[in-house]
């Protein structure tokens, strides 16, 4: 049928009840934007156990007396294990320069000799494995263990396992609240259409006196859904990206990323939601105030 | 045009709506249906404009049985069905223009043709002025005359008329009559559901009474009241 009619009309009435349309506006903006933050927060806890877990790390010292042959032969032990993702030397003067960079160099000075260990740093591919990769240098003759202990190799246990543990349990929540906003999100939208089409139902009685179908009827009110969505969810969009922007700034600027997490990430990095956050809030509005118009009618509709 | 046959719609619970109702209305006719307040009036009109369905019976609208009329043709039905009320149900936020137009518009005639026709049928019915006001603005019996532009813009063959004149002063009511039997001249059928005495004295035409649901006058040139025997000879 004719769009520009079925355009105009909506346009039309939106500023007719101009009231009812800013109401209805501010009640997706205000769902969308918490269902935004909600997701960001959620994108961003993800990455940042992502990262916290790339951070698990195993070094294995070696005996000085070890010699290059046995330092190859734990090499090789090291290249045929599948659960590592990727290891380093670091060499006695690696370690004494890493030394020096953090504890400055008048202790170093002082030192007749090198007392610092060559080392393995070990990735491992899956965090929850460290345990059984670091458990099979244990009783290795290479390691630079004390007698009767396993103290060569180090990695961080309980730490890692507490936080990580922690993040999950975060995950699972943020799951659920997504849910239970997702779904406030359509209660209250289609709350507010259908408080807005009952405000009119005389005016669809008319309609339908006068010969016009159901379609005919329908497509306004659908597209009035529909840019009420549309505008709504757009300015959560941008409200949720600026105050996503706004955290991750204050957080770089102050010294508290002490995790060096970059624990804000903005949604054109990528994340959880493939098409980016703004997009994907903007048609999920959209697309909440064409159906949630729909529905409403489908009562005043019935022949 | 309109063909009632042993008609039944009974309400819940058992308010009753029309009673073994049966009349044939012609083409082109000018019909009176006159009674008391809940005697079927409505229901009849809402019948024929399959807003209601009946229990039993079967009805006719030119020459369509709209029992076995499908859900999806009940609004090509309407078209041909011009619709005027006692409240008028003009749409609120439309100027009388578009109000006219929107009749126009859902059965999809063309732009051109409707900034034709439009003003065309707003100076037939006296409103050429006051193309651009909204009904809140203008008068009972202007918005009365917007509600018969709008029923007629379309030359629907049938025109049905509930009360039309119900709400407006007495004077005004004359010429929406007179535009009614104007659009009747043009060939369409036009039925008036009324309790204007006078209107219905003045005029003399068909009368259909109505009493409980049931018909129980059907005179030619008749009046509103039955005229007895004994009324007719005292006067």
């Amino acid at each position: 049928m004719r769009f520009s009619f079925f355009l105009s009309e909506a346009l039309g009435s939106m500023r007719r009840n101009w009231v009812m349309a800013m109401a209805a506006v501010i009640t997706v903006f205000i769902s969308t934007a918490i269902l935004g933050a909600v997701l960001v927060t959620r994108d961003n806890l993800n990455q940042g156990a992502t990262s916290l877990k790339n951070r698990v790390m195993i070094e294995v010292f070696i005996k000085d007396e070890a010699g290059p042959e046995k330092t190859q032969a734990l090499e090789r032990k090291i290249q045929g294990m599948n659960e590592v993702k990727s290891y380093k030397y670091i060499s006695k003067e690696e370690a004494l320069r890493r030394f020096r960079e953090r504890f400055g160099e008048r202790i170093v000075a002082n030192l007749p000799i090198n007392p610092l260990p060559a080392s393995y740093e070990i990735q491992v591919k899956d965090a929850d494995r460290v345990d059984s990769v670091a458990e099979q240098f244990f009783d290795d003759p290479t390691v630079d263990n004390d007698p009767g202990t396993h103290n060569g190799v180090k990695y961080a246990k309980e730490t890692v396992r507490k936080m990580l543990g922690t993040i999950s349990l975060i995950e699972k929540g943020m799951w659920v609240t997504t849910g239970i906003f997702a779904a406030a999100a359509v209660l209250l939208i289609s709350t507010t259409v259908r408080l807005s089409i009952f405000a009119r139902r005389r005016e669809v009685e008319i309609m339908r006196l006068v010969g016009a179908t159901n379609w005919f009827i329908r497509w306004p009110f659908v597209l009035e859904g529909f840019i009420t969505g549309l505008v709504g969810a757009m300015l959560a969009a941008v409200f949720v990206w600026v105050g996503n922007w706004g955290i991750a700034n204050w957080i770089q600027s102050s010294q508290i990323d002490f995790l060096s997490l970059r624990v804000f990430r903005m949604w054109w990095q990528g994340g959880a939601w493939p098409p980016g956050l703004m997009p994907s809030l903007a048609i999920l509005g959209a697309l909440l105030g064409a159906v949630g118009s729909l529905v409403a009618l489908r009562r005043y509709l019935k022949t | 045009m309109i063909v009632f046959e042993d008609v039944i719609k009974v309400y819940d619970p058992d308010v009753v709506g029309l009673k073994d109702f049966t009349c044939h209305i012609g083409k082109g006719e000018f019909v009176f249906l006159v009674g008391p307040s809940g005697s079927g009036k409505s229901t009849l009109i809402r019948l024929v404009l399959k807003e209601l369905v009946p229990d039993s019976g079967r009805i006719l609208v030119a020459g369509r049985n709209l029992g076995t009329l499908r859900k999806s043709k009940v609004p090509l039905l309407r078209r041909n069905i011009g619709c005027v009320f006692q409240d008028f149900k003009l749409l609120p936020n439309k100027t009388v223009h578009d109000n006219v137009a929107y009749a126009l518009e859902v059965v999809g005639e063309p732009r051109r043709s409707i900034r034709r026709k439009v003003p065309e049928i707003l100076s037939l019915v006296g409103l050429a002025e006051k193309t651009d006001s909204y009904p809140h603005e203008i008068s009972g019996g202007e918005q009365q005359r917007v509600s018969v532009a709008r029923a007629f813009v379309n030359h629907p063959p049938l025109l049905l008329a509930d009360e039309p004149t119900g709400n407006i002063d007495p004077e005004t009511a004359v010429g929406i009559m007179q535009l009614l039997v104007r659009i009747n001249r043009t060939g369409t059928t036009v039925v008036i559901a009324t309790h204007d005495r006078d209107m219905v004295n003045r005029m003399r035409r068909r009368v259909l009474q109505l009493e409980a649901g049931r018909l129980v006058r059907d005179e030619r040139r008749g009046s509103y009241e039955q005229v007895t025997g004994e009324v007719g000879d005292a006067l």
